[in-house]
Formats: C-alpha cells, structure tokens, sequence
C-alpha cells in the first residue's frame, strides 16, 4: 500500500495508521445537512406569510426551485469538501517515526514527524462525556532534542491503545540501544586484544626479517618479510576498526601541532611508490610552491587521510596513472588523489564515507576493504574543521578525491 | 404586476449569472478535489468513485436550476 507525501525507508514498518474518529465526520456531516435543510423551513414561510398574489407574479415556484437547488449545490459541495478534509488526514506510526498529515482547507497539507527515538513523553486525553463514550480523544506528544517540541493531535480513535503501541515500541527501541552498546564495547575489546596480538608478532616478524636474531636462510627471511606484511595489514584493519569505534564512543583524542604536509605527502608517496611501481602504474606528484603547514594530529592525518587515499588510489587502479596534487586555495590546503581506476557509480558516491560503506564491487577489487577507511578519514578530516569529498564521472572512468584543511 | 416587484426578465438574468457562477464554481471545486482525491488517496477506487458521486450530485442541482430557469423563461 502507497502512502501519500510519505516515503517509507526500506525495512521501516508501519505499526499504526489512523484516521480522526468516525464521529468527528458525523458531527460535521450533520451540522452541514442541517445548514442544508433551511430552505425546507424558509421556503414554506415565505409562502405562508407573503400573499399569493405576488409570488403567481414573479413565478414563486421557479425561483424557490432554483433558490434551494442552489443551496444544497453549496452544501453538497461543502459536504466533499469536508469529507475530502476528513478522509486526507492521517496519523502514521512506524517503528522510526510518528507521522501526522493534517489536510487544513484546500490548499494547505502539513506533514509533521517525530522520531521515536526523540519521544519523551506521551499524554493521552478524553476531554468530555462524547469523546468517552464514543472512546476516542487527542494524544499529545513532547519530544526532546536539539528544539523541544509540543505536539497534540486530536480525534485519534483508542487513542490509549495508539500510545501502548508507541511506548511498547520505544521499549524495543531502548532495549536495541542497550545491545548495540554492548556489541560495540565488545568489538573494541576483540579488536584491542587482536591488535596487541597482531603487534607482538609484527615486532616479532621484524626481528627475523631484519635479521637482528642473527642470519637466518633467505627462504626463511622471504616467508618473514611475507607475515610481517600480512600482519601489518591486519593492524591497519584492527587500528581503522578501533578508530572508528573511538569517533563514535567521542574517546578519540587528538593530539594537534604543526607540521608540514608537504613533507608528509612526499615521504608517503616514496612509501607507496614500488607498490604503484609494481602495478605498472605511474605515481605523479605535482605540489604548488609555497609552504603547506596544518596545524593538527599528524600521525592520524597522515595513516588516515594521506596515506589511505594514495593507497587506495593504486589499489583500485589496474592501468594508467595516479597524481597526487597539494595545492592553496585562499586559506585552505587541498589534498587531491586523482586515479584512472574503476571509478564510483552516483549509488556507491551515496555511502562512500559513511560506517562500513562500501561500493558494490569494491570487494572484488579490494577483498581487505573493511568498509571503515574513508569513514574514519571524514571523521579526522572533519575533526580537523575541514572537509574531504570525492568525484568521478562514473564506474571505469576513475575518480578524484579532495581534501580540504584549513591551513596553519 | 404590484409596485415594487421584481420584473420576470431581470429575475432571469440574475438566475442565469447565478446558474453560471454556480456551474463554475461547481467545476472547479470538483477540479481542486479530485486532483486531491487522485494525489493522495490511498485506495484507488476512492478517486473514481468519489468524482462520479460528485458529479451525478452536481448535475442533479445544476439541472433543477436549469429548468427553473427555462419554466421561468
């Protein structure tokens, strides 16, 4: 079933749809039809009071016929147009949202919603003898939130029984915060325990490949260097997955001076640059004169940021060339990657930066891709007063990300 | 015909205007409410049948006034 002016989110369920109580349309249908019935009283008086004479002479029984069609033509159309009012508005209960759409007049149709989540208190009222006994009253609800609001609804049939469904719902609502703390808590402890894990076999593996437990077979020293590599990567997973887990719980610090980006975006493009090489791909730098120092975290922008949309860059391109520019713009530092790789579609640009947001087919080019990358990366970005976007004239045809940060 | 009264031919040209602006009224309301109807209604039949309700009411009115007029003429 469609519902009018509403778009239900996909896996949002309606729990109630209600329309005003039947005896509100009643009530007003009858006052109208008793307004309609004048010209059963007026037209009788005037032929009882008037003389005869005059009414033959201006054709009394035409014009009382036409006057009373006119009159109930105006009533039949005020009975639609309140029957069109009546039947337009509408009172909608999700598992997300309240919805109320109140049709006032002809022209005038407002849609107001409340999230469940921003429901503080429901207050359900049956003001006089009627609305008692024909069991229907108004329901005011209170959210709280950035602008504390004050809604009341009136006519809404059982109305007790709307606000148990509402409160029954934000029980559930309440009880799937609980858990979902409780499951993040415990995803940053796994990911803590594995990452320490991880970190004592890099220093370990590290110290074989390095050679530093005396000399050891190549054969022995190439498996080393093959585990220290994996087991880095599984520390750049766990780390992105604890970073984020830290933006969202507000615990990450971060730890803010100057330093050059310049400096930091050319030592990354060496670190990356037999990777790139590797592929067959030509890594470009081009850098405006000038000095590029940003007052911030270096370490996060440099692992977050930098490093991981170069990264990406040549991860996600097979052939052609990848360019990293650092240029001004007024007081601004922008930060750009430019790739001739797979490209984004307009569906997957929609979740690029968001938690786990990943592109369809990013995880046949990427299987590592954890979804957490550039999600965290806007988080530092924008907890650095700046702002990082991405574009890309569709699947195939590469794709440019931009980095914004204020300068120091 | 006594003083005072209404002469037959202004009588009927003021039930015409009114037969017309009535008419016309009646249209565009009509107009207004079924493009309501159509837009969102949630039953696909309420549009239909609330118009032909509408406008078998309408027509009846708009007739009786007619031929008042036309047994006025």
């Amino acid at each position: 079933m469609s519902l009018p002016n509403i778009k239900i989110e996909p896996g949002e369920k309606i729990l109630l749809k209600l329309r005003k109580h039947w005896i509100i349309l009643l009530r007003d249908t009858i006052g109208t039809l008793i307004i309609g019935l004048i010209p059963g009283i007026v037209v009788p008086l005037i032929i009882a009071t008037v003389p005869s004479l005059y009414l033959d002479a201006i054709g009394y029984a035409a014009i009382a016929s036409f006057a009373t069609a006119l009159w109930l033509l105006v009533v039949w159309m005020a009975l639609f147009a309140l029957w069109t009012d009546y039947y337009l508005d509408l009172w909608i209960v999700t598992d997300r949202r309240i919805v109320n759409i109140d049709q006032v007049g002809l022209f005038n149709r407002q849609i107001a919603t409340w999230g469940l989540d921003r429901v503080q208190e429901i207050t359900v009222r049956s003001e006089n003898f009627v609305q008692e006994f024909f069991g229907y009253g108004s329901i005011e609800i209170q959210t709280a939130g950035p602008s504390d609001e004050y809604a009341k609804v009136e006519g809404i049939p059982n109305p007790e029984k709307a606000r148990n469904i509402i409160l029954g719902r934000l029980g559930r609502t309440a009880e799937l915060e609980v858990t979902t703390k409780r499951q993040e808590s415990l995803l940053h402890s796994i990911a803590h325990e594995v990452k320490s894990y991880l970190t004592k076999s890099e220093s370990a593996l590290s110290v074989i490949a390095d050679g530093d437990v005396g000399a050891v077979p190549d054969s022995v020293k190439s498996v080393a260097n093959t585990a220290l590599s994996e087991t880095r990567k599984g520390v750049d997973t766990v780390m992105g997955i604890l970073d984020a887990s830290n933006f969202k719980s507000g615990t990450m610090a971060l730890e803010k001076k100057q330093f050059d980006a310049k400096a930091s975006v050319l030592e990354i493009v060496e670190d990356i640059r037999s990777a790139a090489a590797r592929k067959g791909l030509s890594l470009d730098t081009t850098i405006d004169g000038g000095t590029f120092m940003l007052e911030g975290d270096e370490a996060k922008l440099r692992r977050h940021v930098l490093r991981n949309l170069i990264d990406n860059a040549v991860r996600y391109t097979s052939h052609g060339e990848v360019r990293v520019l650092l240029a001004h713009a007024g007081r601004m530092i922008v930060f750009s990657v430019k790739d001739s790789g797979v490209g984004i579609t307009p569906e997957d640009m929609q979740v690029l930066f968001t938690e786990g947001g990943k592109g369809k087919n990013s995880s046949a080019v990427n299987p590592e891709s954890t979804g957490y990358g550039l999600y965290v990366a806007r988080m530092i970005v924008e907890a650095h007063g700046g702002k990082i976007w991405a574009e890309s004239a569709g699947a195939g045809k590469g794709a440019r990300f931009f980095v914004e940060l204020p300068a120091a | 015909m006594p003083e005072g009264a209404l002469t037959g031919e202004f009588a009927i040209v003021v039930m015409w205007l009114l037969f017309a602006a009535a008419s016309a009224l009646a249209i565009l309301l009509g107009g207004i409410l079924s493009y309501h109807w159509v837009r969102f209604a949630m039953n696909a039949y309420v549009p239909a049948a609330a118009l032909v309700l509408y406008a078998i009411g309408v027509f009846l009115l708009l007739s009786t006034m007619f031929g008042a007029i036309v047994s006025l003429s």
